[in-house]
C-alpha cells in the first residue's frame, strides 16, 4: 500500500524535557494503526506535533509526500490530515449542523464577498452543503439534533459530532485522540463499532490514540506503544500483549520475590 | 421635529454603525479591540479633510450637476475615503497585533488607538489641538439610516453563511478551527478591516454632522462606550448591539432630569443591567425578521 505518513527520528524538547525522541513510524493509505501509552508518554504531543500545533525540534514529517515542517496547522488540514481533541474542542455555541457546515471551509468555492451579495451561484452552492452535511449527520444520527447548541449535546453525541467535523474535511488520515475517554463499557462498544465503520465507510487512514487497551487491540491490526516519549514496541496486538516491555510500562517491573520456594 | 430629538435619534444611528461593526471584531470574532474610537477617528478626519480640501474641485469637476447633488457625491466620495483610510488603519494595526490573544491584544489596541489620536492632534491641516472647524453639515437621518441599513445588512448576511461562520468558529475555539482549515489569522485581519472600514464611514458621518473634531472626542473612552455598547447588546448579536447603542445614547438624556446625579445614576444601571442579564441584553440571539433568509427554508 502507498505510504501516507512518514516520520524520521521525530523528537521534540520543551526545555529540558525530552517529551518525544527518535519517534520513525510510518502509515500506509487506509490503514487502521494504533498508538498506545501510559499516561504523560507523549502521545497527544505527537499529535500535536503532527498537525503544527508544535514543531518538531528534530527530524521530519512527511504527509503525502508534503514536508510538514514549514506547514501551519490549517495548511496541514488542506493537505488531508483531521484530528479530534482529548479534551472535546467543539465550537460550544453554535449549531450541530454549523458545526459540521464551517468544516466544508476549504472546500467551498463561493469568497466571503458572494456569501454578502448573495447571486444565484453562491445559493446553490449554500445548499449542496448543507446537503452534504445532512447526509454526514444522518449517517451518525446526529440530524435530528441539527438545531441543537453542541454544548447542550450528550457527552457521546459530542464526541461523535467532533468526529462527523473532522470527517467533513475529507481527510486522508484520521486522527483520533482518546475517544474513548469518559466511556463505559457500553459505549466503548459502540465507540468501536462506530470507527470501524468510518473506517471502511470513508477509506481514509486512522491514527488511534488510546489509553485504554481493550479498544485498540480490537480495532488496530498493527500497534505502536510509546512510553516516556519513546516507541518501545510496535507489532500485532498479539506481540504488544506479551511484550514484557509494554507489560513493563503499563504494570510496573514484578517486585523481587525475596522468598525462594525450595 | 425638534432639532434636540433629531440630533439624539441621529447620534443613536451613528453610535449603532459603531457598535455593529465593532461587534464583528469582539462578538462574532472574538477579538478584544480598545482602538474602535481610533478608527472612527481616521475615518472622521480623513473624510472631513476631504470635502474641506476637496469641495471646490468636486463643485468645479460636476458643475454640470445641480451644487446640491454633486455635494451629495462628494459626500459619498468622501465618506468612502475615509472609511478605506480607516480600514488602512485597521491592516496596519491588526498585522502586528493580532498575533497576540485576549488581554494583549486589548492593551496593544488601545495603545495604538491613542497613537492614531495623538498623531491627528499633531496634524495642523486639520485643526491640530485647535480642533477642525468648519466641515460642511452634509450628514443627515437618511444618511445614518441609510448606512446603517448596509451595515446590518452585509454583517447579518456575512456571519450567517457557511463561509463566514468561519469568524464564529475562531470566536469559539482557534485552534480547532485550525484544525479544520480555517486561516484563523486572516479572519482576524479581515474582520478588524471591515470591521474598521464601517467605522470609519461612522467617524464620517460623526464629523459632517457635528461641523467640528476634537481629538478628544475619540479617547480610548470612546473605544470602551463602544465596548460597552457590544458588550450589553449582547456579543455576536447585531440587533443586540443595536438596542445597546440606542439605550446607552438615550439614557444619559433622559437622565438630564436627575441633573449632578446623571452619571452615577447612569453608572448603576449599567451594573444593575450586567448583574440581570450578564450574557447581554439579548445573549447570542436575534430577531429573526432581521435575518437574511436561509436558502434552505426552514428546515435547512
Amino acid at each position: 500500500m502507498a505510504e501516507l505518513l512518514r516520520s524520521e527520528h521525530c523528537g521534540i524538547q520543551f526545555g529540558g524535557l525530552r517529551a518525544l525522541h527518535d519517534i520513525s513510524i510510518r502509515i500506509a493509505a487506509g490503514e487502521l494503526l494504533g498508538m498506545i501509552g501510559p499516561n504523560g508518554a507523549g502521545k497527544t504531543t505527537f499529535f500535536n506535533l503532527l498537525t503544527g500545533v508544535y514543531r518538531a525540534t528534530s527530524g521530519v514529517i512527511f504527509f503525502d509526500e508534503h514536508g510538514l515542517e514549514k506547514l501551519k496547522t490549517f495548511q496541514i488540514s488542506h493537505l488531508g490530515m483531521a484530528r479530534t481533541f482529548q479534551n472535546i474542542r467543539l465550537f460550544a455555541d453554535l449549531t450541530v449542523v454549523d458545526n459540521v457546515l464551517v468544516a466544508f471551509h476549504y472546500q467551498m468555492k463561493s469568497s466571503l464577498g458572494a456569501s454578502v451579495v448573495r447571486g444565484e451561484k453562491w445559493r446553490a452552492e449554500e445548499i449542496s452543503w448543507h446537503d452534504t452535511a445532512r447526509e454526514l449527520l444522518q449517517f451518525f444520527g446526529l440530524w435530528e439534533r441539527r438545531h441543537e447548541l453542541a454544548k447542550n449535546l450528550p457527552y457521546g453525541d459530542q464526541r461523535r459530532l467532533e468526529i462527523v467535523r473532522a470527517l467533513a474535511t475529507r481527510p486522508k488520515l484520521l486522527l483520533l485522540d482518546e475517544p474513548a475517554a469518559g466511556m463505559n463499557p457500553t459505549e466503548k462498544n459502540q465507540l468501536i463499532g462506530l470507527i470501524r465503520m468510518v473506517h471502511q465507510k470513508f477509506q481514509l487512514a486512522i491514527l488511534l490514540i488510546e489509553h485504554d487497551m481493550s479498544v485498540v487491540m480490537s480495532l488496530c491490526p498493527r500497534i505502536i506503544v510509546l512510553d516516556y516519549g519513546e516507541i518501545i514496541a510496535e507489532g500485532t496486538p498479539q506481540e504488544i500483549r506479551n511484550n514484557p516491555k509494554v507489560i513493563e510500562a503499563y504494570l510496573g517491573t514484578a517486585p523481587v520475590n525475596y522468598v525462594t520456594s525450595n | 421635529m425638534n432639532l434636540y430629538y433629531l440630533q439624539i435619534i441621529n447620534m443613536i444611528g451613528i453610535n449603532a454603525i459603531m457598535a455593529v461593526s465593532l461587534n464583528l471584531i469582539i462578538g462574532h470574532t472574538g477579538q478584544f479591540s480598545l482602538g474602535h474610537a481610533g478608527f472612527m477617528a481616521i475615518g472622521a478626519y480623513g473624510s472631513a479633510a476631504f470635502t474641506v480640501y476637496q469641495k471646490a474641485f468636486f463643485l468645479k469637476l460636476f458643475s454640470g450637476l445641480p451644487p446640491s447633488l454633486a455635494e451629495s457625491l462628494l459626500f459619498l466620495v468622501a465618506l468612502i475615503f475615509g472609511g478605506t483610510l480607516a480600514s488602512l488603519g485597521g491592516l496596519l494595526v491588526g498585522i502586528p497585533t493580532l498575533r497576540l490573544r485576549g488581554d494583549y491584544l486589548a492593551i496593544a489596541t488601545l495603545g495604538l488607538g491613542e497613537i492614531i489620536r495623538v498623531l491627528v492632534l499633531n496634524l495642523d491641516f486639520v485643526g491640530g489641538a485647535r480642533g477642525f472647524t468648519d466641515i460642511p453639515e452634509y450628514t443627515n437621518f437618511f444618511w445614518i439610516y441609510l448606512i446603517l441599513t448596509i451595515v446590518v445588512v452585509m454583517m447579518t448576511r456575512l456571519v450567517h453563511s457557511a463561509k463566514g461562520k468561519a469568524f464564529l468558529a475562531i470566536r469559539e475555539d482557534e485552534i480547532a478551527a485550525s484544525s479544520i482549515g480555517i486561516d484563523a489569522f486572516q479572519y482576524k485581519i479581515i474582520a478588524f478591516v471591515v470591521g474598521a472600514f464601517w467605522a470609519g464611514i461612522g467617524g464620517g458621518l460623526f464629523a459632517h454632522l457635528n461641523t467640528y473634531l476634537h481629538t478628544n472626542s475619540f479617547s480610548f473612552l470612546k473605544s470602551i462606550e463602544f465596548i460597552g455598547m457590544v458588550v450589553l447588546g449582547g456579543m455576536g448579536s447585531v440587533t443586540g448591539s443595536i438596542l445597546a447603542a440606542s439605550l446607552l445614547t438615550l439614557l444619559p438624556e433622559v437622565l438630564r432630569v436627575a441633573s449632578e446625579w446623571r452619571m452615577i445614576i447612569y453608572a448603576l444601571l449599567l451594573i444593575v443591567f450586567m448583574i440581570l442579564r450578564p450574557q447581554g441584553l439579548l445573549g447570542k440571539r436575534e430577531f429573526k425578521w432581521l435575518l437574511p433568509k436561509h436558502p434552505k427554508g426552514k428546515n435547512g
